[in-house]
């Protein structure tokens, strides 16, 4: 019997990577398609409420600047996050100046707004999140578009920001913005110091680490961000220093910081319909599911290995 | 189902990222082909961003801004020489003069800057890599953007990357038990992987007993990434089926079963009658 065990366990560790494969696929999709019959409890952790906490304590209408570097590929990890910020930014009146240093950051900035915009509020009405807080544009939030150069750029506004960014994402002149008197200092200068917080949401480089570099640690301003789950373990020794104010780390960091910021709407009377690229929550499950799975992969391709060996 | 370019943008789309996919089967023609066409889409999306995000604005826009009164005789030669530029990319006038509009360039500026002459001057240098007997000038150029970027990171780094990690990387008294205990263990990590990377001195006795703890440290760092790694490309993943589940409604004529169904019968087919690479070469893992 033992004998029987140990070959189909060796048999096991032999499979056809191609079936590995299709039980991942099949692992995701199940899910995927039946959300309802895997509800998993989402707790926050101390790095989403230090995420959380931050942008809820700052004074109402402070001034946020939301940095896009990401593009379409690791949007189902950073999109939620951003929609999230931008949803509790909102309700708590914050301005938010977006901006990209990636040339795909513009058009997800583009989306986020337009997520965020049309989220359908479970109500009677049928409203809108944007019928319930302010969502107009030059008074709220201003999207500078994208600017290439990096580095430089971040260099270049931390002195004067509408030297880089002359116009926005509608070709309008930034300087002649109602929004942007709250961020000019006595001279009439925009730099970065005007601000109260970075929100800087990357992929790779350019991104949070050039932020902190560039703009956050000499300028002294908070900064907070949202990266994918590979860049998490070089960035976390910035939030030990405390040269990062907090960070999300992937689509768990993302699924948690979403379900606080639902949860304070929520206590306000609205409740939000999510659904798609913007909302983490739900693909948590299949996350999950696969990694489950991973770990019985791991299990039983070790005991697999050691048998086969002690049969060699 | 309305047909319009946003659905056959999405049926392209789905047929790209299946194709993509199909390489979990085994090299084939149509990963082949999806990956020289990224390729080549990449580059050709690079590029033209790169003009009209960079060198359009930041450069032409600063050059030849619109609204400038041509009252003196240089300003008429310079937006003439403009209007000669204009007249050749437009093809000598067969096509709109998009990339230099009559009048200048409405990019937000307001005087002419000729220091811009100089990065123009130097972004044509690079140009010349092309020409054998003047690739030396390129030289220049390459020796001005390396100057630049390593005067600009030094300090950055230097400040925030390296002194105050150092500075993080202490003892802090005035913390709780558990939170000196994990400086303690940041110190005794930092110093032995420091310690597996000094090769000035051979690896034994108290270095190598030393190096070896560092290397558990790093162990355990590769581990994490590895961990991470996994969980960030299982959320792609799960972004893509996200989209190919998305596409597979009515609304878009059930483009992802449709063109699923295509690639596996091709496939199949192309198994059958043409690979004979048997498995070889194939190698996934």
């Amino acid at each position: 019997m033992l004998e029987i065990i140990k070959n189909i366990l060796i048999k096991i560790g032999q499979i056809d990577r191609r079936i590995i494969f299709l039980i991942v696929g099949v692992a995701i999709l199940i899910p995927m398609l039946y959300p309802d019959f895997f509800r998993i409890p989402i707790y926050a952790s101390q790095t989403s409420k230090d995420f959380f906490n931050l942008v809820e304590e700052l004074d109402d209408e402070s001034n946020i600047l939301v940095t896009f570097e990401y593009g379409p590929a690791t949007a189902a990890e950073i999109q939620p996050m951003v929609t999230s910020l931008l949803k509790q930014s909102f309700y708590k009146k914050h301005k938010l100046y977006l901006l990209a240093l990636w040339p795909d950051g513009k058009m997800m900035s583009e989306e986020a707004i337009k997520y965020v915009r049309n989220l359908s509020v479970n109500d009677s009405l049928n409203s809108k999140f944007s019928d319930i807080y302010s969502m107009v544009e030059y008074e709220d939030y201003i999207n500078l578009g994208y600017k290439p150069g990096g580095e430089a750029v971040i260099k270049g506004i931390t002195k004067d920001l509408t030297e880089k960014f002359k116009t926005d994402i509608n070709n309008r002149k930034v300087n002649e913005q109602i929004i942007m008197n709250r961020v000019k200092d006595d001279s009439g200068i925009i730099n970065i110091s005007q601000f109260d917080l970075i929100a800087s949401f990357s992929a790779g480089s350019v991104g949070t680490e050039e932020w902190i570099l560039y703009a956050s640690d000499p300028e002294d301003i908070p900064i907070v961000s949202g990266v994918t789950s590979v860049q998490v373990t070089d960035l976390i020794p910035y939030v030990r220093s405390k040269q990062l104010n907090a960070i999300l780390d992937g689509l768990p960091a993302a699924a948690e910081y979403e379900s606080l910021v639902d949860d304070i709407l929520k206590e306000n009377g609205v409740e939000l319909v999510l659904y798609g690229k913007g909302e983490g929550q739900n693909k948590m499950i299949p996350q999950s599911m696969v990694h489950l799975l991973i770990v019985l992969f791991i299990i039983f391709g070790n005991i697999s290995y050691f048998l086969e060996k002690r049969k060699k | 189902m309305i047909f319009n370019i946003e659905i056959i943008g999405i049926w392209i789309a789905v047929f790209l990222t299946l194709c993509i996919f199909s390489f979990l089967y085994k090299d084939n023609p149509f990963y082949k082909s999806a990956e020289h066409i990224f390729v080549g889409i990449s580059a050709g999306y690079a590029f033209t961003l790169s003009f009209w995000d960079e060198i359009v604005p930041n450069l032409f826009g600063r050059l030849w801004p619109s609204g400038i009164d041509s009252n003196n005789i240089f300003t008429t030669i310079w937006y003439y020489l403009y209007d000669t530029l204009g007249f050749i990319f437009s093809g000598f006038g067969l096509f709109n003069r998009s990339i230099f509009p009559k009048g200048g360039l409405d990019r937000g500026y307001d005087s002419i800057d000729f220091w811009y002459l100089i990065p123009f001057a130097l972004g044509i240098f690079m140009l010349f890599r092309l020409i054998p007997k003047l690739s030396w000038l390129a030289r220049i150029s390459i020796a001005y953007s390396v100057g630049i970027y390593a005067g600009l990171k030094l300090y950055a780094f230097m400040n925030s990357s390296v002194l105050e990690q150092i500075k993080d990387t202490s003892i802090d008294l005035t913390k709780n038990g558990w939170g000196i205990f994990e400086d303690i263990v940041i110190i005794i990590g930092v110093l032995s992987s420091l310690i597996y990377f000094y090769f000035s001195k051979e690896q034994k006795g108290i270095i190598g007993k030393i190096s070896k703890v560092g290397i558990y440290f790093l162990m355990i760092k590769f581990g994490a990434s590895f961990g991470f790694t996994v969980m960030g490309r299982i959320t792609l993943l799960i972004g893509r089926f996200e989209d190919m589940i998305e596409y597979g409604k009515s609304s878009v004529g059930f483009a992802t079963p449709i063109i699923l169904a295509f690639i596996l019968v091709s496939l199949g087919l192309w198994s059958f009658f043409y690979d004979s690479t048997d498995n070889k070469d194939t190698d996934t893992n």
